[in-house]
């Protein structure tokens, strides 16, 4: 099965891995539509019992999981949205490519996100996704001028009924 | 994590776990979700970017925070939302309480508050919001030893609803975490 989330409207301004940068101030309207014009696929993934036990091991959890207990961890989508990106492409600060962010200096950072769960996550279930951008707030931070991108994601299970829907936050300083 | 009530619970009801990362537990969770920031395994580097020691991973403190709420609704129900923001950096080694306070119960949904607090003070807020799960099997029942206003008819539906997700509020610059 393929594995490698597939990006549309990326180039390599974009592309942390080639440096390019946005204006320091503030996002040019090439560079808006750039980023509005991402469309990150994420293939269809199988929440098996072993992922969600790594995961619950990940998290600290000491007991195992009963058989019936199907219920997936609330944030067990996010193993699935994280590219298995080359370790030469991998760049020490930044920490997900291919939605870093654009390079050139700039920090990036995650602000937090909210997940709606149409119905719970079991294990079982064979989940897709897509995430693009929601929007673009451009204001003035504490430290300086700040770009603040929301990225929407939705997951939909094997007969393409929405399973959630996820609006993080990213801050560009 | 404490084990969550066979019931919904009622308004001012509170629940901890607690925590101590260390550097395997970041180890891992760097692994299990592909993520190759070295900010949380790599102290020098961590140092590098300002910081004293290893930080916690944001994502870890929201999945603490979302291992709280499903832990109270798990008997009876599920999280339906859940929330979170990393406000301040958390480091290795050091002990942070995740606590789940009910602010509010609307007809057959719960509504937490979530807090992860470090030595220093609080370092990521959340909420969540709770739902009867229809294949749960324990009955969607009050605690009647409380003044839980909700009411057995309103637990009984497993009816799940679906609202707007809204951004978070301004004002927040982020995290490294």
């Amino acid at each position: 099965m393929e594995s490698h989330p597939m990006v549309s409207g990326l180039d390599n301004r974009c592309d942390p891995a080639a440096g390019g940068g946005l204006d320091a101030a503030a996002l040019s309207a090439a560079d808006r539509q750039r980023l509005t014009e991402l469309r990150i696929t994420y293939p269809e993934v199988e929440i098996t019992r072993e992922l969600v036990q790594r995961y619950d091991v990940a998290l600290g959890r000491a007991d195992r999981r009963s058989p019936a207990q199907t219920l997936a961890p609330v944030l067990v989508y996010t193993l699935l949205t994280r590219p298995p990106t080359p370790i030469a492409e991998l760049q020490p600060a930044e920490h997900d490519p291919p939605t870093a962010g654009p390079g050139g200096g700039r920090r990036v950072v995650f602000g937090g996100l909210t997940v709606e769960l149409i119905r719970p996550v079991r294990v079982g279930d064979r989940l897709r996704g897509v995430r693009r951008v929601h929007s673009i707030e451009e204001k003035a931070g504490r430290t300086g001028p700040l770009v603040i991108v929301h990225w929407l994601t939705e997951f939909v299970d094997a007969t393409d009924a929405l399973v959630l829907r996820e609006l993080s936050r990213q801050v560009i300083r | 994590v404490t084990a969550g009530p066979p019931r919904p619970p009622a308004v001012g009801a509170q629940f901890t776990s607690h925590h101590l990362p260390d550097e395997r537990q970041l180890f891992l969770f760097s692994a299990v979700t592909w993520n190759a920031h070295r900010i949380h395994y790599d102290r020098a580097w961590a140092r590098h970017e300002g910081h004293p020691d290893l930080l916690v991973h944001g994502t870890l403190q929201g999945g603490w925070l979302a291992q709280l709420a499903a832990s109270i609704a798990e008997p009876w129900g599920r999280v339906s939302r859940f929330e979170f923001r990393n406000l301040a950096p958390a480091y290795v080694n050091q002990e942070l309480v995740a606590t789940a306070t009910v602010t509010e119960v609307e007809g057959e949904r719960v509504h937490v508050s979530l807090e992860l607090r470090g030595p220093q003070g609080p370092v990521t807020t959340g909420s969540a919001t709770l739902t009867p799960d229809p294949l749960t099997s324990n009955p969607l029942t009050p605690d009647p030893l409380t003044s839980n206003p909700l009411t057995s008819d309103a637990l009984t539906s497993g009816r799940q609803t679906s609202t707007p997700l809204t951004p978070a509020r301004d004002g927040d610059e982020g995290s490294d975490a």
